[in-house]
C-alpha cells in the first residue's frame, strides 16, 4: 500500500515538475522571476530540512546542509536585489509556497522510510531542472536588468546542483 | 556645476611623458600640510595603482597586439602619474603617522560616497563599511601614542574627523561567504553609483596593500599584530566592495569606466585643493586622463562597435568628490547601523542571526589567544591611565561605546553572551 501511494505520489510530482519546467522557460516578467525564485528556495530550504531530520544517508544530508547554504544565499541575493533603485515597482515574492510546492513537500514527508531518500532526489532532480530553466530564461530575456543579474549570477550555481543531485540519485 | 571629459581637450598622448627630475616632486610638509591636501594624496595614488593594476589585468586577457600596445603606452603615463603624487608624501612621516592619514581618507571618502549614493541598498554597503574604517582608525590612533610618535593623531587628522569607536575591529572577522554584496547593473545603475564603485574599490585596495607591505615594518609585535589584524579586515573591505561592481563588463567598457572616473577624481581635486602647488599637479593629471579616456572611447568604437556615449551620462558629473568634515553624518550612522552584520548579500542586527551561523564560528577561530585591536586598548589604558579618543561633538553617541559606558550592552557583546550561554547548557 505504500510502495503504491510512494508511486502515485512520484508521478504527481514529476507531472507537475514537467509542467513547471515549461512555465519556467518562457518566464520574462520581474514578477513571475521574484514570485517563482522565492518559492523555489523556500521549497529547496524547507526540503532540505526534512531530509535532515529523515535521511541516515551521509550523502543525501550533506546534500541537504548544500541546499540549506547555497539557496538561503540565492533568497538574500533576491532579497538584497529587492532594496535596489533598479527593482523599483517589482511586487515582493510571496511569503508562502504555492500549492504544488506544498503538495511536493507533504509527499516527501509522507514518503515510507525505505523511499524517502529516493523521493528526496527525485524531486531534487526535477526541482533543479526547473529553476535552471527559470534563471536562463530570465538571464536570456527578462526585463528587469538586475534581476537579470540576479538569474545570471545564480544559474551556474543551479546548474552545479542539478548535475549533483542527479550522481545523488544514481547512486541511491 | 557640471563636468563632461568628453568635451574638453586633452595634452596628446606622446606629450606626456616627464622626466625624472620632473617626477621626483618637492615632498610637503607633514607638519603643515591640511589634512584633506595629504587625504587627496593618499586617495590619487590610489585611483593610480588601480589604473595600473586594471591594464595589467586586462593586457593579460587579450591577445590583440594593437590594443596591448594602447594599454602599454597610457599606462607608462600613469606610472609616472602615480609617482609624482605619491612622492608629494615625505620621507619624514613615519608609516603610523601615514596610517593615520589613510584611515582619514577612508572614513571621510567613505562617507562622502554614502551621502551621495543615490541606491538605498548600496548606501546600506557604505554605511557598514564605514564604521570597521572608523574604528581602524581609533585604534591606529592609540598605536601611535604607544609607538611614541611625538605627536597625537588629531595633528594628522587637524580634529577634522573624530576618532572614538566604532564597530569594534573584533567583531569584523567574519566567514568570507559573508563579504559578498549583490552588484549593481551598468544598465539600470545611476552612473554616481558607478563612478562611487569604482573609486571605493581602489581606495581600499591601495589601503590592504599598504597594510599588507607597511604592516611589517614596525619591530613592536603588538604594531605587527593590529596592522595584520586590520589588513585582514581590508580583505574583507575589497571583497566587499568589489562585489556590487558589475561583473558582466567588456574589457573595454570597464577601460573606459576607469578613464572616466579618473577624469572625475582629478577635476573633483583641482576643484577642492587649497594648496596652489598641489592643485596645478591635479590639473596636470586632468588633463593627461582626458587623453587617456579619449584613446579608451575610440579603442572600443573601432574594436567593439560601441560608442561609450551610449552608457556615459550625457551631462557629465554633477559634483566634485570633496574631502569634508563628516562628523554629523558618522554619529547618525553609529546609532542607527552599530549592531549590523552581514548575513550574505544582507545586513542584519547581529541579534537576528540563527545561533549556529558561520560568524561564530569564524570568530572563535581567529579571535582565540588574544586580540591585537583589543589589546592596544588596554596597553594604551595601562600606560597612559586611559583610552586615546578624540571627541569635539560630545559624548559617544552609543552608551556602551562610551570610555566608561556599559560595555556588556554592546549588542555584538550581548548576542555573544547567549552564545556562551547556549554552549553552556
Amino acid at each position: 500500500m505504500a510502495e503504491m501511494k510512494d508511486m502515485v505520489n512520484k508521478v504527481t510530482d514529476a507531472i507537475g515538475g514537467t509542467m513547471a519546467k515549461l512555465g519556467a522557460a518562457s518566464t520574462t516578467s520581474a514578477d513571475g522571476f521574484v514570485e517563482q525564485a522565492a518559492i523555489g528556495d523556500a521549497y529547496e530550504i524547507a526540503a532540505a530540512g526534512i531530509a535532515l531530520r529523515r535521511s541516515r544517508n551521509d550523502a543525501v544530508r550533506t546534500t541537504a546542509a548544500r541546499m540549506i547554504s547555497d539557496h538561503t544565499t540565492s533568497r538574500h541575493h533576491l532579497q538584497a536585489a529587492l532594496e535596489m533603485n533598479e527593482t523599483r515597482g517589482v511586487a515582493l515574492p510571496p511569503d508562502r509556497l504555492d500549492t504544488r510546492r506544498e503538495t511536493m513537500l507533504e509527499h516527501l514527508a509522507e514518503a515510507s522510510e525505505d523511499s524517502f531518500d529516493r523521493t528526496y532526489a527525485d524531486q531534487q532532480v526535477l526541482a533543479h531542472e526547473e529553476t535552471a530553466s527559470l534563471m536562463r530564461s530570465y538571464a536570456e530575456g527578462g526585463d528587469n536588468p538586475q534581476l537579470r543579474s540576479v538569474a545570471l549570477c545564480t544559474l551556474p550555481v543551479v546548474e552545479r546542483h542539478l548535475a549533483h543531485v542527479k550522481h545523488l540519485r544514481a547512486q541511491l | 556645476m557640471t563636468f563632461n571629459p568628453l568635451r574638453e581637450r586633452g595634452i596628446p598622448l606622446e606629450r606626456q611623458f616627464r622626466n625624472w627630475s620632473e617626477l621626483n616632486v618637492a615632498p610637503y610638509d607633514t607638519h603643515d600640510v591640511h589634512p584633506y591636501t595629504r587625504a587627496r594624496v593618499i586617495f590619487m595614488n590610489g585611483i593610480e595603482i588601480e589604473a595600473i593594476i586594471n591594464s595589467h589585468q586586462f593586457a593579460r586577457h587579450t591577445a590583440d597586439t594593437g590594443i596591448k600596445q594602447n594599454l602599454a603606452m597610457v599606462r607608462r603615463v600613469e606610472q609616472q602619474q602615480q609617482k609624482a603624487v605619491n612622492w608629494l608624501i615625505p620621507g619624514d612621516e613615519s608609516t603610523i603617522a601615514n596610517t593615520i592619514g589613510y584611515e582619514q581618507v577612508a572614513v571621510d571618502l567613505t562617507a562622502w560616497l554614502a551621502r551621495q549614493e543615490p541606491d538605498p541598498y548600496l548606501t546600506r554597503v557604505y554605511e557598514f563599511a564605514l564604521l570597521e574604517d572608523f574604528d581602524h582608525l581609533y585604534r591606529y590612533a592609540n598605536l601611535m601614542d604607544l609607538m611614541g610618535e611625538g605627536r597625537k593623531a588629531e595633528d594628522i587628522t587637524g580634529g577634522l574627523t573624530e576618532i572614538m569607536p566604532g564597530r569594534p575591529t573584533l567583531f569584523h572577522h567574519r566567514d568570507p561567504h559573508d563579504t559578498l554584496r549583490r552588484p549593481m547593473t551598468l544598465t539600470a545603475a545611476d552612473t554616481q553609483s558607478v563612478m562611487n564603485a569604482i573609486t571605493i574599490v581602489a581606495a581600499e585596495q591601495q589601503t590592504m596593500n599598504y597594510y599588507m607591505t607597511r604592516g611589517n615594518i614596525p619591530e613592536d609585535p603588538l604594531a605587527r599584530a593590529l596592522y595584520l589584524e586590520i589588513a585582514q579586515v581590508e580583505e574583507e573591505h575589497v571583497t566587499h566592495y568589489e562585489s556590487i561592481l558589475d561583473p558582466t563588463l567588456s574589457w573595454l567598457t570597464n577601460l573606459v569606466l576607469h578613464e572616466y572616473n579618473e577624469c572625475w577624481l582629478y577635476w573633483s581635486c583641482m576643484q577642492t585643493e587649497i594648496d596652489n602647488r598641489v592643485r596645478a599637479l591635479w590639473e596636470l593629471h586632468l588633463a593627461m586622463e582626458i587623453e587617456h579616456l579619449r584613446t579608451a572611447c575610440e579603442m572600443q568604437r573601432e574594436i567593439e562597435g560601441l560608442d561609450p556615449e551610449s552608457y556615459l551620462p550625457a551631462q557629465g558629473m554633477p559634483e566634485p568628490l570633496t574631502f569634508e568634515s563628516n562628523k554629523d553624518y558618522l554619529r547618525d550612522v553609529l546609532r542607527r547601523t552599530v549592531d549590523w552584520a552581514p548575513y550574505d548579500a544582507r545586513f542584519v542586527p547581529v541579534s537576528d542571526l540563527p545561533d549556529d551561523h558561520r560568524f561564530f564560528d569564524f570568530q572563535r577561530k581567529v579571535n582565540t589567544g588574544g586580540i591585537p585591536s583589543e589589546q592596544v586598548i588596554e596597553r594604551h589604558r595601562a600606560e597612559f591611565g586611559g583610552e586615546y579618543r578624540s571627541v569635539t561633538e560630545g559624548d559617544h553617541p552609543v552608551e556602551s561605546l562610551r570610555e566608561h559606558g556599559n560595555h556588556d550592552r554592546f549588542p555584538y557583546l550581548q548576542t555573544r553572551a547567549r552564545q556562551s550561554a547556549l554552549e553552556e547548557a
